[in-house]
């Protein structure tokens, strides 16, 4: 007698195929995510069956979502939204995907629903014939030991990678010489399919998972968690059948997870019960669909297929491709393409003679976007075809933004977000809106700016450049605002912020991906600096900045949690840039402080003066700065000594500033550049006399040659640092001047590069002034050097001289 | 046998064409000999398989070899354009194959490749469309007999594929002579009275042409001209074993009936050969080290230059075999064009890409390494 067979291997793939469209009571339609064909036979099979439960393959604490995704005023697309805060740090992953320890890690899953799922296909249909509906598959959580603890990923998406990754898919796409699976399916499933029989598709699609599947390894698949799902959906099965006692049961799931299940035996996953796993059901756009499937997808494209296919049309691909093909060109045309109504004419011919070609029954996505390139792109596609292709990306994308029924209720954060939009009386109708702030003047404005800082923060799409209007889409352009900018230091000569507002739909996609950060914009964002503050750690620099971010947001909460931290890592950094950076900031938040959230006005300037003080000591460390450092370092210099000058809510000590700097120029190996600067900066504070300055310049100028080439980088960093004093002070003029007119030639050739360099410190006005000045100080007659054409014979001497340059330089050039 | 240095595709292949229309069941647009699917066979092989066909009452066998190398997909969009009313236009770098392509579709759907107006500056109206015999004009006046048909008339009258080589180096009002003859499919001749004076275009008619990205050219085009045109671009070989079977089968191609081996051009000189085009022109090593790049093309055509050189060179002046030395005796000359500062490019080259390997002791690179002092 005949051993029984129980596992998938027993079978060869058409008698397994038979078995399972034969299962008592149990009809499997085994489905591809997104394929408008699966739907189509989908719904077909459910309305034709009229089962008594409709079991899908997504998460089962969505379950009673189930209502509201069938619900009338629900609109695709959707997606239910799952995201686990791993408090306790049970997956062992926060701080390797979270910055330290002391932040939680954070999964999060989508399962996104578009008209033409065949997930919600079939709960639509489900729902028309009465049939009670339940997710099967396990809650996100589960998933995290065998997707995101594996992978060290903090995101997962359903998929179709087992089925279309196998070896037969791969020689599938080689005997039929396509470019990849997808074109492989949607030629043979997708236009072929969804007119076939529906038991037909079925068991097409069956055969298909079948033959891949036969060739993974199912230690990759235990591994995985795929083994663990299916024994928990089958599981889930064997319960509804138990509750169900009569009637069919639809199981709705991918169709390679299908090819198993009837020989899987059932086993429930270990779900814990966790208050950290939140799942909710929100509104979707077609944008973010495209952006989360790495715009491998086209949704839009999917969706007039989907509506020619409902509305009963007989070639659904062939006349959506048709009417994608004139939206593109329309498109195309706006943007200042020249592609005409004959161009469209020969794509479309184009794309149905591709599709005869290569064998398919109706134009594919394939031949379309081919079609798309060959009849609109007049040029190397390269160079040529960006704009067409942007165009082809936008129709074949779509803008469609979905809607949930008020009825599910709204993620806490999206409350916050739209309730200070309308008390903050911003728009969020879409239309582009210039909004100004006067921070100084008015509390409320202060409250509306620190709610646009918060936006910008969080990169909600909902700016627009100000000069042209264009939508601030990805969080780089700076377009959207103009008004002083603290934490650069740009514009802080305005008063008004202005900010160019936008809203835009996908606003929603961003708060989804948000939400597990808090419940409100500022929890949001106050979760945000922290993990920025954990890479901060022990920079003065970067840990002030976030301070500054903080207070502009009004994150009120954060102060204290921040200045300890910018306190702590002023005792750490040793670098000199970071402390006097940390510092200037420190000053404008000072300045700032009617218009800012800051707390604790005396523990500020304490930290001001330990910041003056730990960059004053630090400051020895100049020395050693090589030279392509020199002119942020001069910078840096020059600030410390603006601050010790012009700050004056509290005594800082200049002394020691003196001191340290006198410490410095007096190593005379050190940066040529810091020493000079150091020398003008003591000159400048009365500290040190011209005749001392000139003297280090000399010392410079007969040295060793090393030594000599140094003079020019001395000079520079003289001039950067007390230009005005050099101007202002004849005799200083005069002591620089001598050196350097009794330099010998030689040397004086050498250096002139360098000194040409330190005189573009000087604008052309001043450089006259220098001139005239030392033209009187070598006793040049003003009225010889106004007067008109030089005399011939000195004409003759120049002549000559410029020969003799050229001469030079050209054997230079080519010896 | 032809003594001809190199017969056109549908002669160099008549067995192959014969098995394709022997085997050909689908259907074929009018005029065409035969089907989109055989002519993509023809142009890609048909990958092993054997196809059978009767030639004098004598069955035969013969396997379609593939003859275009990169991007299956770009083949099948080119053969489509053609079964359309839409002019093909081949653009790319020179040396990617856009005139080999152009031929091997011309005789596969006409039979006939060699309908060819090549492009130049000094090309004119007569050149393409039609001229005179003028002792027979002038003693008969215009006539059927005194008219000298050129390219675009033949095929227009013939239904055959007229290939227009560099069309872009054309004056641009003579590249509008093909106007008409696109979107009206007419060819009138003021010259001949009534009928005669009129040919349509039968079906089977179409025009590749052909255009290098490099001779700014393709931006001197008409617009209207333009819209007559499906744009195909053909990039370099970006796979450096397909590029290896490209030059190995053009050299060998090109050698035919000459006493010189192809195979003197081992499959590990012919690497290094391949490599050095391949890297230079993507600007990146296989171990995806940084190389500066060219400024001269670097294309696959030049490199079975530089094979077919060595391996002449090596059989007239070595020993017969190609050694690493004659790759990079004949390399600067293919490399260094207009641009002196190439042959420093070629010499860094052999330092940043080409030592690394030579230490390494792998294959000839050592060997190759070692020539480079050639690089004068």
């Amino acid at each position: 007698m005949a051993r029984k067979k129980k596992a998938m291997g027993d079978f060869e793939p058409a008698e397994g195929v038979e078995a399972l469209l034969n299962q008592d009571r149990v009809v499997y339609a085994p489905i591809v995510h997104f394929s408008p064909a699966c739907a189509w036979q989908v719904g077909q099979l459910i309305r034709r069956l009229r089962p008594v439960g409709v079991l899908v393959e997504g998460p089962e604490d969505a379950t009673e979502l189930i209502p509201f995704m069938v619900h009338p005023d629900t609109e695709t697309p959707l997606t239910i939204f799952s995201y686990y805060v791993d408090k306790r740090n049970r997956y062992g992953l926060n701080g390797i995907l979270s910055p330290n320890e002391e932040v939680p890690a954070r999964f999060r899953g989508w399962w996104p629903f578009t008209d033409y799922a065949p997930e919600l296909e079939a709960l639509r249909a489900g729902q028309e014939v009465g049939a009670a509906m339940e997710f099967i598959d396990v809650p996100l959580h589960t998933l995290i030991d065998v997707h995101h603890a594996r992978l060290q990923r903090s995101e997962h998406m359903v998929g179709d990678a087992h089925l279309f990754d196998s070896a037969f898919a791969a020689s599938l796409v080689a005997k039929q010489r396509r470019r990849s699976i997808r074109e492989f399916w949607n030629a043979n499933f997708e236009v072929a399919g969804w007119g076939l029989d529906e038991a037909r598709f079925r068991r097409a699609v069956m055969t298909f998972a079948w033959c891949s599947r036969a060739g993974l390894d199912p230690e990759q698949l235990e591994v995985d968690g795929t083994l663990m799902r299916e024994a928990h959906m089958r599981y889930r099965l064997e319960q509804f059948l138990k509750d169900h006692p009569d009637g069919p049961v639809v199981v709705v799931t991918g169709a390679f997870h299908t090819v198993a299940l009837p020989w899987t035996k059932k086993k429930k996953a270990s779900i814990r019960k966790d208050s950290n796993l939140e799942t909710m059901l929100t509104a979707y756009s077609f944008r973010a669909l495209a952006n989360l499937y790495h715009l491998n997808r086209k949704p839009a494209y999917l969706q007039t297929v989907w509506e020619r296919i409902v509305g009963g049309v007989e070639e659904p691909w062939s006349e959506a491709a048709l009417s994608l093909l004139l939206e593109v060109m329309r498109l195309a045309r706006d943007e200042g393409e020249g592609v005409s109504t004959a161009d469209s004419v020969g794509a479309y011919n184009v794309a149905r003679n591709l599709a005869t070609l290569r064998g398919n029954r109706e134009v594919t996505l394939e031949d379309l976007e081919d079609a798309i390139q060959m009849g609109y792109v007049k040029g190397d596609v390269r160079l040529k075809g960006s704009s067409i292709h942007a165009a082809s990306r936008e129709v074949l994308v779509g803008k469609r933004v979905g809607s949930v029924t008020d009825e599910v209720g709204q993620p806490p954060l999206f409350r916050d977000y739209y309730q200070r939009c309308k008390s903050n009386r911003l728009d969020v109708t879409g239309e582009l809106k210039t909004v100004r702030c006067d921070v100084h003047k008015h509390k409320a404005h202060q409250i509306k700016s620190a709610l646009l800082h918060q936006c910008e923060y969080l990169r909600l799409p909902m700016f627009a450049d100000l000069e042209t209007g264009t939508s601030w889409r990805h969080g780089v352009a700076r377009g959207h605002y103009r008004g002083p900018d603290l934490t650069t230091g740009e514009d802080m000569h305005l008063i008004t912020e202005t900010w160019g507002v936008e809203w835009s739909q996908t606003v929603d996609d961003r708060l989804i991906e948000l939400s597990d950060r808090g419940a409100t914009l500022s929890q949001v964002a106050q979760s945000m600096i922290r993990e920025e503050a954990v890479d901060a750690e022990g920079n003065a620099a970067d840990t002030t900045r976030l301070l500054l971010k903080s207070a502009q947001m009004m994150l009120l909460d954060m102060f204290d949690e921040l200045l300890a931290a910018v306190e702590e890592a002023i005792t750490h950094d040793t670098i000199f840039i970071n402390l006097t950076t940390a510092l200037q900031d420190f000053t404008l938040l000072h300045s700032y402080r009617d218009a800012l959230a800051t707390q604790g006005h005396q523990r500020l300037l304490r930290t001001v003066l330990s910041l003056f003080n730990r960059a004053t000591l630090a400051l020895g460390a100049l020395a050693g700065v090589p030279p392509e450092e020199t002119l942020r370092s001069l910078d840096a210099l020059q600030t410390l000594v603006r601050i010790a000058i012009t700050f004056d809510a509290v005594e800082l000590d200049r002394q020691l500033l003196v001191e340290r700097i006198e410490q410095l120029v007096s190593d005379p190996d050190a940066n040529p550049g810091i020493r000079g600067a150091g020398y003008g900066i003591l000159f400048s504070l009365g500290a040190t006399r011209e005749k001392v300055v000139a003297q280090e310049l000399n010392g410079y100028l007969l040295g060793s040659p090393e030594r000599v080439l140094q003079a020019g980088p001395f000079l520079e960093g003289l001039f950067i640092s007390s230009k005005n004093i050099v101007m202002g002070s004849p005799r200083l003029l005069r002591a620089i001047n001598n050196v350097l007119g009794e330099l010998d030639w030689e040397v004086f050739k050498v250096l002139l590069p360098d000194l040409r360099r330190a005189f573009t410190q000087f604008i052309p006005s001043e450089i006259d002034e220098l001139a005239e000045r030392v033209s009187v100080e070598i006793g040049m007659d003003e009225k010889a050097r106004v007067a008109g054409p030089p005399p011939e014979s000195v004409a003759r001497v120049a002549a000559a001289a410029d020969r003799r340059v050229r001469d030079v330089l050209q054997q230079w050039i080519s010896p | 046998m032809s003594k001809a240095l190199r017969l056109p595709a549908e002669r160099r292949y008549p067995g192959e064409l014969a098995a394709l229309t022997f085997n050909d069941t689908a259907p074929r647009p009018p005029g065409w000999a035969l089907s989109p699917r055989m002519v993509e066979t023809f142009i890609l092989g048909s990958r092993g398989e054997e196809l059978e066909y009767e030639e004098d009452g004598e069955a035969k066998r013969v396997v379609v070899g593939k003859k275009f190398y990169g991007d299956d997909i770009l083949v099948q969009r080119a053969i489509v354009t053609l079964a359309s009313d839409r002019g093909l236009l081949l653009i790319g770098e020179p040396g990617t194959a856009k005139s080999w392509l152009s031929e091997h579709l011309a005789a596969a759907i006409a039979g006939d490749s060699l309908l060819t107006i090549q492009g130049s500056a000094g090309v004119t109206e007569d050149q393409i469309k039609y001229s005179w015999n003028y002792a027979l004009l002038l003693a008969e006046g215009p006539s059927p007999r005194s008219l000298v048909p050129a390219p675009l008339y033949i095929g227009m009258r013939d239904g055959k594929i007229v290939r227009f080589e560099e069309i872009t180096r054309t004056p641009h009002e003579v590249q509008d002579t093909l106007l008409s003859c696109m979107s009206d499919k007419v060819l009138v001749v003021p010259e001949l009275a009534g009928e005669q004076g009129v040919v349509l275009a039968q079906q089977g008619f179409n025009i590749i042409g052909t255009a290098n990205t490099r001779d700014r050219g393709v931006n001197e085009m008409s617009s209207a001209l333009k819209r007559r045109f499906n744009f195909e671009t053909v990039p370099p070989v970006g796979d450096l074993n397909e590029e290896m079977q490209i030059v190995r089968g053009q050299v060998t191609s090109l050698l035919e009936g000459q006493s010189a081996d192809p195979q003197s051009l081992t499959d590990d000189t012919l690497e290094l050969l391949v490599s050095t085009f391949h890297e230079i022109r993507n600007g990146r090593t296989t171990e995806g080290i940084k190389v500066d790049r060219a400024s001269s093309v670097m294309s696959t055509a030049g490199a079975v230059g530089v094979g077919l050189h060595s391996v002449l060179f090596a059989n007239f002046f070595g020993e017969g075999r190609v050694e690493p030395e004659h790759l990079v005796i004949n390399m600067a000359g293919a490399v260094v064009k207009d641009n002196a500062d190439d042959l420093e490019v070629l010499r860094n080259y052999f330092e940043v890409a080409v030592k690394p390997r030579a230490k390494k002791g792998v294959g000839l690179w050592k060997a190759y390494y070692q020539a480079r002092s050639y690089l004068r």
